[in-house]
C-alpha cells in the first residue's frame, strides 16, 4: 500500500529513477488518501477519473495554491523542474516561451497524476492559478496586498483602497467633490493622485494594481471615510439593488437585458438606472462579489447554469427590444 | 418464391427517393434564394451605416463619443440578428434535414448537405469581410475628427492662458502648460496658491491623447500588421527570424504611437515611458 502511495506521488512507473518525497511528507498523507491508494491497488491502472464537475472530491488542499496537503510545493516544483529539464535535453534550442509553457503543461499533468480523483473543479481553481504564477499574472480574488510592492505606495496619501472607493462611489453618481473633501484633500491632489493611479495600472504587467482595484472597488461600502457616501437613491432602487445582491437570478437577468440593450443601440446602463434605479457602479461592486465568489469557489457546472441562464434572458430582452423597435431589419425575409 | 417482392420493394425505395429528392431541391433552392435576401437586408444595414456614422460621431458632443457608440453598437447588434437568424434557419432546414433522412441506410444526401453549408459559410465569409471593410472605412473617416478635436482644444488653451488671475492679488498669471487637471499656481507676487481649473473640453486631453496617437502612426502600425509571424512553430530557424523582424516592426511601431503620446500631453512622459516598457514587455512574453 506505502508502496503504491509512493508511486502515486511521483507519478511515474520508473520508480527507481525518481526523487523521493520526504518522509515528512509521506507521513503527512491523510487517512483518506491512503484509503484510496488501498482501493487502487485492487484496481486496473486508469487514467484520471473525473468526480463530476464542483462535487468534492474528499481530498484536501490548500486554499491559497490549490495543492494536494499530501505533498509540498516544494517537491512539486522539483519534480515539474526535473520533466522541463528531461524535455529540454531532447528540444532543440526552445525559447523562453516555449519553456514557459511545457512548466504549465508539466504542472497542469503532475497535478492530475499527485491529487488522482480531484474534480475538475479543483483542477480548475489549481489551473487558473498555476497557469497565472507561471506567467507572472496575478489572478483576480487572491491577489495579496504586499505593502512592499512600490506600486501599492499611497500618492499623495491616497491609497489604493482609496482611489478603488471613490471610484465605485463616483460611478454611482457621488460627485468628485464629496470625494476629495470626504478624504480631506484638496481637488486638485485627488485629481492627480486619480490620473496616476491609472498610470500605475497601466504600467503593472502582473495585473495585480488592477485586480486589487477591483477587490476594493466590490469592498467600497466598508472603506471608512467613503463607505457612506450615497447619490440619492429611490426606495424601489435600494430594493432591487438588494435583490441584486442576493438573488443570482435576478443579477443574470439584468446582465443579459444590459446586453441585450447594448445591442439594440441603448445606453444599457442608464437602461437599467431608469428601470430598476440601480447605478453602474452599484451594479458593479455586485458583479465584484459575483466574480470574487466564483473564483474561490470554481464550479463549472454552476458557471455553465447561470451563462445559459443569461444567454436565455438576454435573448428574451433582445426579441423585447426589437419588438419596441418595430423589429429586426430582417423579419420579412421569409425561408 | 424469394424475389416474389422484391419488385414491390424496390419500387417502393425508388418512390421514396424521388419524394426525397424533390424535397432536397426545393430546399436547397429556397435556401439560396432566402440567403441572397439576407445579404441583401445586411448590405442595406451596412450602406446605412457608412451613410449616418460620420455625421452622428461629428455631432456627439460628448467627449466619449457615447452616442456615436450607441449607434454603432445598434447598427452591429442588427448585422448580428440576421447572422443569427440565417444560422437558426440553417440548423432546421438543412442540418435537421439531413438528419432526417441520414437516417436511412441508402442514399445519404451527403453531397446536398456539403452545397448547401458551402453556401453558409461562404455567406458567413463574404458579409464578415463587407462588415469589417464597411466598420474600418467609418473608423478612419472618424478618425480624422481627433486632430479637429485636438486643434480645438489647443485653440481654447491659447485663449484661457493669459487670462487667468491670482484670487488674493489680482497679479495676472502665466498657465505655462497645457494642463488637462485641476493644478496649483503659485502667484509669483504674494505667493497664493491659485487653483487652475482646465474646463470640460480642456480634460478631454487626457483620453484623446492614445487615440489621436494611434491614428498618426497608424501606418506603421499596419506595418507591423503585415509582419506579424504565423509561421510554423517547428521549424526554428524561420521562427525566430520571423518573430524578430514581428518584434522589430511592433517596437518602431510603438516607440511612435508613444513619442506623440509624450507630445500630446508631455506632461505625463514619465507615466507614459512606463507604460511603454510594460506594452514591450508583454509583446516579447
Amino acid at each position: 500500500m506505502f508502496k503504491k502511495l509512493l508511486k502515486d506521488l511521483l507519478g511515474n512507473d520508473e520508480e527507481k529513477k525518481e526523487p523521493q518525497p520526504s518522509a515528512n511528507a509521506a507521513n503527512n498523507a491523510t487517512a483518506h488518501n491512503q484509503h484510496e491508494a488501498e482501493e487502487e491497488e485492487e484496481e486496473e491502472e486508469e487514467e484520471y477519473e473525473d468526480n463530476g464537475y464542483g462535487d468534492d472530491d474528499g481530498n484536501a488542499y490548500d486554499p491559497q495554491t490549490h495543492h494536494g496537503l499530501h505533498y509540498t510545493q516544494a517537491q512539486f516544483d522539483a519534480e515539474v523542474d526535473r520533466r522541463v529539464n528531461e524535455w529540454k535535453a531532447d528540444e532543440e534550442d526552445p525559447d523562453d516561451a516555449d519553456i514557459r509553457n511545457a512548466k504549465i503543461n508539466f504542472g497542469n499533468s503532475l497535478y492530475r497524476e499527485w491529487n488522482r480523483n480531484v474534480s475538475e473543479s479543483q483542477y480548475m481553481k489549481f489551473n487558473q492559478q498555476y497557469g497565472s504564477t507561471a506567467l507572472g499574472y496575478a489572478v483576480f480574488g487572491s491577489t495579496k496586498h504586499d505593502a512592499a510592492n512600490p506600486l501599492l505606495e499611497p500618492i499623495h496619501g491616497i491609497t489604493l483602497q482609496d482611489y478603488a472607493a471613490a471610484s465605485s462611489k463616483m460611478a454611482s453618481g457621488v460627485g468628485a467633490n464629496q470625494i476629495a473633501k470626504a478624504l480631506g484633500v484638496e481637488q486638485p491632489v485627488w485629481e492627480e493622485a486619480s490620473t496616476l493611479w491609472i498610470s500605475r495600472m497601466q504600467q503593472d504587467n502582473t495585473f495585480t494594481v488592477t485586480n486589487l482595484f477591483g477587490t476594493y472597488f466590490g469592498e467600497s461600502a466598508q472603506h471608512p471615510k467613503l463607505g457612506g457616501l450615497a447619490a440619492a437613491q429611490s426606495e424601489s432602487g435600494k430594493a432591487n439593488l438588494e435583490k441584486l445582491a442576493t438573488d443570482r437570478y435576478f443579477y443574470e437577468e439584468l446582465c443579459g437585458a444590459r446586453q441585450a440593450a447594448y445591442e439594440y443601440g441603448l445606453d444599457g446602463a442608464q437602461w437599467i438606472m431608469e428601470n430598476y434605479g440601480i447605478a453602474l457602479g452599484d451594479f458593479q461592486n455586485v458583479a465584484v462579489k459575483y466574480m470574487t465568489e466564483r473564483n474561490a469557489e470554481w464550479n463549472s457546472n454552476e458557471i455553465m447554469h447561470f451563462q445559459n441562464y443569461q444567454e436565455q434572458k438576454q435573448k428574451e430582452y433582445a426579441a423585447k427590444f426589437a419588438a419596441e423597435q418595430g423589429g429586426n431589419v430582417a423579419d420579412d425575409v421569409e425561408f | 418464391m424469394f424475389n416474389l417482392f422484391s419488385g414491390n420493394k424496390n419500387k417502393q425505395q425508388s418512390e421514396e427517393l424521388s419524394s426525397m429528392q424533390q424535397e432536397l431541391a426545393a430546399i436547397e433552392q429556397r435556401w439560396y434564394t432566402f440567403l441572397s435576401k439576407l445579404e441583401e437586408k445586411y448590405d442595406e444595414v451596412l450602406t446605412a451605416f457608412e451613410a449616418e456614422a460620420p455625421s452622428i460621431y461629428e455631432q456627439d458632443e460628448d467627449y466619449a463619443k457615447r452616442t456615436y457608440h450607441r449607434f454603432k453598437s445598434g447598427m452591429d447588434g442588427q448585422l448580428t440578428a440576421i447572422r443569427k437568424k440565417m444560422q437558426d434557419t440553417a440548423e432546421v432546414q438543412i442540418r435537421n434535414t439531413y438528419r432526417k433522412y441520414d437516417t436511412a441506410s441508402y442514399n445519404s444526401p451527403y453531397e446536398w448537405r456539403n452545397r448547401c453549408l458551402d453556401a453558409e459559410h461562404q455567406w458567413e465569409e463574404r458579409t464578415n469581410a463587407k462588415r469589417d471593410a464597411a466598420f474600418a472605412k467609418v473608423e478612419q473617416a472618424v478618425s480624422e475628427d481627433l486632430e479637429v478635436q485636438y486643434a480645438n482644444i489647443l485653440a481654447t488653451y491659447e485663449q484661457i492662458k493669459n487670462k487667468f488671475t491670482c484670487t488674493q492679488c489680482g497679479c495676472k498669471l502665466t498657465i505655462d502648460r497645457l494642463y488637462f487637471i485641476s493644478t496649483y499656481i503659485t502667484c509669483p507676487a504674494c505667493n497664493t496658491q491659485n487653483t487652475f481649473e482646465p474646463g470640460t473640453q480642456i480634460r478631454t486631453l487626457e483620453w484623446l491623447a492614445r487615440p489621436l496617437a494611434e491614428h498618426r502612426t497608424k501606418h506603421l502600425y499596419e506595418q507591423y500588421q503585415q509582419h506579424v509571424y504565423n509561421g510554423r512553430h517547428d521549424d526554428r530557424v524561420a521562427y525566430r527570424q520571423g518573430k524578430e523582424a514581428e518584434s522589430m516592426y511592433y517596437e518602431k511601431y510603438l516607440r511612435a504611437m508613444f513619442d506623440e503620446m509624450n507630445n500630446i500631453i508631455p506632461d505625463k512622459r514619465e507615466q507614459n515611458e512606463l507604460f511603454y516598457q510594460r506594452m514591450l514587455a508583454d509583446h516579447k512574453r
